[in-house]
């Protein structure tokens, strides 16, 4: 059990791809909690998924050892982090378990959206702050500018930060030592009962439910029992251990310290993150914890092939075990069948969540256009939250609707401001903050309502700063707005899966943009095709896919008979991938269309 | 209804015989063809092989067909030890339809006689249209002018004569097809047929519409024109008998409707196709390969399954205008057969008399829709 004078807790936060990941790696090789020859690229990264979109998930933990100049041998333990603003929630809770934090800047890029908003969160949360600027070995970078940036935006005393190169390796010794220097030790009491945050779990095949902890008071002893303080259950250790990165069994773990036991505990929820751990007669005041976080963003997953669903229904199961912050209830569609309605953090997360199900579960799925939660008031005095459109009660029942509204944060090029706040403003936004961070770097803050954030804002916002812009945003609360349901119907037939709550002023631009994009993925059936978005009996736009009129092979000569037959199977095949509606056939791009309005 | 041609020959063979040389690359072609003439006697030795090779008795054959590429390409030195070479093998009816592929500038007063003298009958020229801003964008060498000059030759020397026309070009009209119509039928040719441009993906033209350098017709006025069509020319006497071909009565092309009922066939050369009993199989469409492997060039190969029969007797039997006899449509089309034909009756696409089942006009236009839900 090492002096918790000699342990180091940190987090490394950085924006997206400013290299937070690779100095992780870095630090791993030279404490030589990696051999070389294991290394490979992103240690930390468990998930294929989180190697390939090179975005880490899920937080993870790992303890090095250092021996410092002074010629002690410290104990770190690293706690990795996520950098996308989905899973800001893990960013926080992890920051916990922290008494510091290693803020990266890439050199080349300077302070991003979630440099800021990263940043921020350990400023809150008291932890000193090590700067370090990356990439300075690149021929772009402007290290003096970036940290004239990091003390204007962030206000954090910039004036010792490291200059660094992970990739390179350059920087990474002074970083080490000052981790020693620059962070202190946890402070804590041994002889306190067990006090411990629990900052992670996931659910393990072999073991149930595996804990991620930090002791704050006390000590924590293998075959010791423990209660989580927000339920009251017990259990007893079974095992216990620390991620080197591999992980080691060990047997204590005292003040300061960062480990993992598993305690046959089978079902995820009775590992609260955030909960306070002890032991089974102790009383200690709780340690604060974390607000529980709710999905945001909800969406209609489907599978295509309709018998599917069973494996649908095994699937987001065991996806739930491992993601508390991923919710889901089944929902029937009488275009698509039988799926379910899925919430999730932000739109990275539902294209996360689709990916996993589709990938390691084998699965071919549709997902509807993603929409938020939306609280309804009733004339009778009630308040309801509907997560799908066509949950939405009669209109002569509703006295009012709120939808979620969001301060979203861009850090851009002053070039691209123009562009920015026109896109800003047609998605309902509301400026709330313009101002110059350096000579031609703006930070703009927006409230605007979730509803216009989540239809396709992040790729506008990225076409028109040409990839110059960050953004991050947060939950601000519940606001009334105009809100109506639009139906789309086929034929007469309503396709519930294409339902969209939208703003009253913006039903008819949307109906219209949404019929005729429909009209291009519908290919012409044997009859006339009519596309209807509606408001309540409101016809609001109008599409007609005309009857087709020619589908055929004029030349069959030349005696190759197989392959006019093989056309013809094809053309029945593609048939078989069609979701019927009445009598009509839409193919599943169709569906997608809602998507792509804008 | 009419009962249509009168029935291919069971008894007997078809032969095809693919020459595959051109003088340019026509935009809208996906056939295999080659531009290098100076191959052409490699290639004839190797067809001569193939042909040679063959160890089947001697066929009865009453048909051959020279399809290319362009036929007329090929000297006549070479066409005759072609001719030869199918004389030792098959059993060549004295009445055998014997046509030929050939483009309007290859058409001579001497290319004619030539030709006449190896036994073609019946030559089929690829006219497509007689105008030139219509042909331009095809990448033909013709114009039309020669076109209607090569036209009146072969129909003035006695070949029996088809035409290749298409419908749908780029910058075709409804005036201008008329006219190219009527130029065919005052020409004075016994056959016609009229495709509907399908162009064939990667091919030169395919790629100009998909950049939008190009514009094509639209279906509905493709359609229009080419439901309108089918009455004038019954009326000059060129009836339909199958999706894209018309014919006076008795001048029907044999070798296709041998395609169109099944019946046996044996392909020769580049790409070539063959229907022997329940086997189809075909060449290689590389030429250097065809030359280096001839005989032994095929590169396809399936055994038709009960399954693969069914679908083809609906999709071949549905592209005549004569259609299927009820009973057989019964036999291969299954449980959905009777639904099948009550939707298209009422649709206007099907045809009914008493022992047979036909596609109108406006049923082949979406023909692949209708006959692939048999599938």
């Amino acid at each position: 059990m090492p002096d918790p004078k000699l342990i180091r807790n940190f987090a490394i936060i950085a924006h997206i791809d400013h290299g937070k990941t690779t100095l992780s790696d870095r630090l791993l090789q030279k404490t030589g909690a990696v051999e070389g020859r294991e290394m490979h690229e992103q240690m930390l990264d468990d998930m294929d998924l989180e190697r390939e979109r090179g975005i880490t998930i899920k937080a993870r933990a790992v303890n090095l050892n250092y021996r410092g100049n002074d010629g002690n041998d410290y104990s770190f333990n690293l706690i990795d982090t996520p950098g996308h603003v989905d899973f800001s929630y893990e960013v926080s809770r992890s920051l916990a378990a922290c008494e510091g934090a290693i803020l990266v800047v890439d050199a080349t890029q300077g302070v991003e959206a979630q440099t800021l908003a990263n940043g921020y969160l350990a400023i809150n949360n008291n932890l000193d702050i090590l700067t370090v600027i990356n990439k300075v070995d690149l021929p772009s970078a402007e290290p003096e500018r970036v940290r004239e940036q990091i003390e204007n935006v962030i206000g954090l005393d910039a004036h010792d930060a490291v200059l660094a190169s992970a990739k390179a390796g350059i920087g990474i010794d002074e970083i080490l030592e000052r981790i020693v220097t620059k962070i202190p030790s946890p402070k804590g009491d041994p002889d306190a009962p067990l006090r411990a945050l629990l900052f992670d779990s996931w659910y393990d095949p072999y073991r149930g439910v595996m804990c991620l902890l930090r002791i704050v008071d006390g000590k924590l002893k293998r075959g010791d029992k423990v209660k989580f303080i927000s339920t009251g259950r017990e259990y007893e250790v079974s095992e216990m251990g620390i991620f080197t990165p591999k992980p080691k069994a060990i047997d204590t773990l005292g003040v300061g310290e960062v480990g993992f036991f598993s305690a046959n505990i089978r079902d995820i929820v009775q590992a609260k993150i955030g909960d306070t751990v002890t032991t089974a007669k102790a009383e200690p005041v709780p340690l604060p914890g974390f607000q529980e976080v709710k999905p945001m963003v909800f969406a209609g997953i489907f599978p295509i092939n309709t018998e599917d669903y069973e494996n649908l229904r095994d699937a987001v199961g065991k996806l739930k075990l491992n993601d508390a912050s991923f919710s889901y209830e089944p929902e029937s569609s009488a275009a698509l069948g039988f799926g379910y309605r899925c919430g999730f953090l932000g739109l990275l997360h539902m294209e996360i969540i689709q990916e996993r199900l589709e990938r390691e579960f084998n699965l071919e799925l549709l997902t509807t256009a993603p929409g938020a939660r939306y609280r309804v008031n009733m004339t009778n005095g009630e308040t309801i939250e509907i997560e799908s459109p066509h949950k939405l009660p009669d209109l002569a029942s509703i006295s009012s609707i709120e939808e979620p509204f969001f301060e979203v944060t861009i850090l851009t090029n002053d070039e691209f401001v123009g562009p920015i706040l026109a896109l800003a403003i047609d998605r309902r936004g509301t400026q709330k903050k313009l101002e110059y961070v350096s000579s031609n770097r703006v930070m703009i803050v927006y409230e605007m309502p979730l509803n216009e954030v989540i239809l396709d804002f992040f790729d506008k916002l990225k076409s028109i700063s040409r990839g110059y812009a960050s953004l991050d945003y947060q939950f601000i609360g519940y606001r009334q707005s105009e809100l109506v349901k639009m139906d789309v119907l086929v034929n007469g037939e309503p396709l519930d899966a294409l339902s969209l709550i939208v703003h009253k002023d913006k039903a008819f631009g949307r109906g219209k943009l949404l019929v005729e994009k429909m009209k291009e993925f519908i290919p012409r059936q044997m009859f006339e095709v009519a596309l209807q978005a509606m408001i309540g009996n409101r016809v609001i736009a109008r599409e007609t896919v005309k009857a087709l009129r020619k589908n055929v092979l004029a030349k069959c000569y030349g005696g190759d008979i197989t392959r006019k037959r093989k056309l013809l199977e094809k053309q029945k095949e593609g048939k078989k991938r069609m979701k019927r509606v009445g009598k009509v056939e839409i193919p599943q791009e169709a569906f997608l269309a809602v998507l792509k309005i804008d | 209804m009419e009962q249509g041609p009168p029935p291919v020959n069971s008894m007997s063979v078809g032969v095809y015989v693919h020459l595959p040389f051109c003088r340019t690359h026509c935009t809208y072609c996906a056939f295999a063809i080659s531009t290098d003439l100076s191959a052409q006697d490699r290639y004839t030795e190797a067809l001569v092989r193939e042909i040679a090779a063959g160890e089947d008795a001697r066929g009865h054959t009453e048909s051959i067909y020279f399809g290319g590429g362009t036929p007329s390409r090929t000297s006549i030195a070479n066409l005759a030890r072609v001719v030869s070479a199918l004389g030792e093998r098959f059993e060549i009816d004295r009445d055998a339809e014997f046509s030929m592929e050939a483009n309007p500038e290859d058409i001579t007063p001497e290319s004619l006689a030539a030709w006449r003298a190896l036994g073609v009958n019946r030559l089929s020229i690829g006219v497509q249209s007689f105008h030139d801003i219509e042909l331009m964008p095809l990448g033909r060498i013709h114009g039309a002018k020669q076109a209607r000059e090569s036209v009146a030759l072969a129909v003035s020397s006695g070949v029996r004569t088809n035409l290749d026309l298409i419908l749908g070009l780029p910058g075709q009209t409804a005036a201008s097809f008329g006219e190219t119509l009527d130029t065919a039928v005052s020409l004075g040719a016994g056959h016609l047929s009229l495709y509907m441009l399908d162009l064939e993906e990667k091919s030169p033209l395919h790629v100009q519409v998909t950049r939008k350098r190009v514009t094509l017709p639209e279906d509905d006025l493709v359609s229009d024109l080419y439901v309108g069509a089918i009455a004038p020319l019954a009326a000059a006497g060129l009836h339909q008998y199958e999706i894209s071909n018309f014919a006076r009565r008795g001048e029907e092309c044999r070798h296709n409707l041998r395609y169109w009922t099944r019946g046996e066939y044996h392909g020769f050369g580049l790409g070539a196709h063959s229907l022997v009993g329940d086997r189809r199989f075909a060449n290689t469409r590389d030429i250097h390969r065809y030359i280096e492997l001839a005989p032994d060039a095929s590169d396809f190969s399936e055994t038709l399954g009960v399954d693969e029969m069914r679908r083809e007797s609906l999709f071949l039997g549905l592209r005549q205008t004569s259609g299927m006899l009820y009973r057989d449509f019964k036999e291969v089309s299954g449980q959905e057969g009777a639904a099948w034909i009550e939707r298209g009756l009422r649709g206007g696409w099907l045809r009914r008399t008493d022992d047979r089942v036909a596609l109108t006009p406006e049923g082949f236009l979406v023909s692949n829709e209708l006959i692939s839900q048999l599938f």
